[in-house]
């Protein structure tokens, strides 16, 4: 059953088939709320509240946008109300964003990989909007079309940003490699 | 093609959606431009690089608390079924107890009476259709959710998620093939001894159906706990498959059978074949 026949049912009120949805998506938008909050409490609660919107609001699914790009419609929203919420920010540009690895010591993140470290800490250092059309095109394997249809922009702008976003991110990563390599000196 | 036409492309490049046409436009381009080349490389070793993020898993509790959620709200719709049907029963209850017809009425005489209560029993028996079909399908949401909920816990990590969603498929009146495989699998395949005795319990509700009966068949083979191998002997017996016979006599004469395991296999062909 695809994403959005199995959406088009619990629209229509077998409810039972949000599970199936649940089973797809849940580890991949916990990844992207985790990646954008670094926060794994707050990132569960926000997986949460975007499949209770998803109930919620189920009435409204027309199945005109493939249900992906519908749900990351919500999970944005779930996440702007997080930040609101938290008085940070009233929006995803000036949002102050958390550390991935808050608690975590450097021999701690040596520990899980030291590449896979710095590119985490390097993505953090991107402003939000870069690090969310990342997530989004890197790895919720949305396309830019889809990106444009979600974020309502040209399509040349979220191409433009993946670009730069892509760049500065190469730029951060050596800086932080050079930076590694001189404290182990 | 300019540079900066050339550079307009490396997000599609990135991402593998370059048309043929474009692509050799960007490797011819490349080819000539070391400054572009580099750019791209860079580009494509940093995206690449982002791949070596692991993929983190939530606690247990998300899955906890979004099944609570979704058995919440099933509720709800049941609760708001079962309520929409009392309305029309104490509506059609209002209809026909302790209603008086004005007094003018009468005077249509017994064919417009005839008329009347032939509309009325045409009326209650549409609506009582109605509400029969409305809690039928209600039983069946409820039977799907409880297979697709069992499911998706067998395939957990954890085994006390599987064993819950064990539990779940008691209460399922009529299994889908999709959720007897899941329950077959794990009985063949679980890596703890305690989920696939415990589908073995699972299993007996369902015995009446012939794939559950080869599937328990074809199990006792591939079993090597003793715990389970009795479970199964039992559950032979009790479904008095006399297939079983061959079975057990295999399964006696391996060398490495506990000895618990070939009295009971002895004992369930003496009752196989009485």
């Amino acid at each position: 059953m695809t994403d959005d026949l199995a959406m088009q049912a619990v629209r229509d009120g077998r409810v039972e088939q949000l599970a199936v949805l649940f089973e797809r998506h849940h580890i991949p938008l916990f990844n992207f709320f985790l990646r954008l909050t670094g926060n794994r409490a707050a990132s569960e609660d926000l997986v949460q509240d975007v499949f209770i919107r998803i109930l919620k609001y189920r009435s409204t699914y027309r199945g005109e946008d493939k249900f992906a790009i519908w749900m990351y419609r919500i999970a944005r929203n779930a996440h702007i109300d997080h930040l609101r919420k938290k008085k940070d920010a009233l929006s995803l540009d000036d949002a102050i964003v958390e550390p991935i690895h808050p608690g975590e010591s450097p021999a701690e993140r040596a520990e899980k990989g030291a590449e896979a470290a710095l590119v985490a800490r390097a993505l953090d250092e991107l402003s939000p909007r870069k690090k969310e059309i990342l997530m989004l095109s890197r790895y919720q394997n949305l396309k830019y079309r889809e990106i444009a249809d979600l974020l309502d922009c040209p399509v040349g702008t979220v191409k433009g940003l993946v670009h730069r976003a892509v760049a500065e991110l190469g730029e951060i990563y050596a800086r932080l490699t050079q930076e590694a390599c001189r404290h182990e000196l | 093609m300019s540079c900066d036409e050339i550079r307009s492309l490396f997000p599609d490049a990135l991402t593998g959606e370059l048309d043929a046409a474009d692509r050799a436009k960007l490797e011819i381009h490349i080819a000539g431009c070391p400054f572009c080349g580099d750019e791209l490389r860079l580009l494509s070793e940093t995206w690449a690089r982002l791949g070596i993020l692991p993929t983190e898993r939530p606690s247990a509790s998300l899955s906890g608390r979004f099944y609570a959620m979704l058995e919440a709200e099933r509720r709800q719709i049941e609760a708001a079924g079962q309520a929409e049907a009392a309305t029309k029963r104490s509506k059609r209850r209002a209809l026909f107890s302790g209603r008086r017809f004005p007094r003018p009425a009468f005077q249509f005489g017994l064919g417009a009476l005839i008329l009347t209560a032939g509309l009325g029993a045409g009326l209650l028996l549409g609506a009582r259709g109605t509400i029969g079909g409305r809690a039928a399908t209600l039983r069946g949401e409820v039977d799907d959710l409880r297979q697709t909920v069992a499911v998706a816990l067998l395939d957990k990590p954890s085994s006390s998620d599987r064993l819950q969603g064990l539990s779940y498929t008691r209460q399922i009146s009529r299994p889908g093939q999709a959720t007897l495989d899941a329950l077959l699998r794990t009985l063949d395949e679980d890596s703890s001894v305690s989920v696939r005795l415990a589908a073995a319990d699972a299993l007996y509700l369902f015995t009446g159906d012939p794939t559950v009966k080869d599937g328990i068949l074809a199990s006792l083979a591939l079993q090597e706990s003793p715990i389970v191998q009795v479970a199964l002997i039992d559950l032979l017996v009790d479904m008095r498959e006399k297939r079983a016979v061959d079975s057990l006599r295999t399964l006696i004469g391996k060398p490495s059978v506990d000895p618990a395991v070939r009295k009971q296999a002895e004992n369930g062909i003496r009752q196989l074949t009485i």
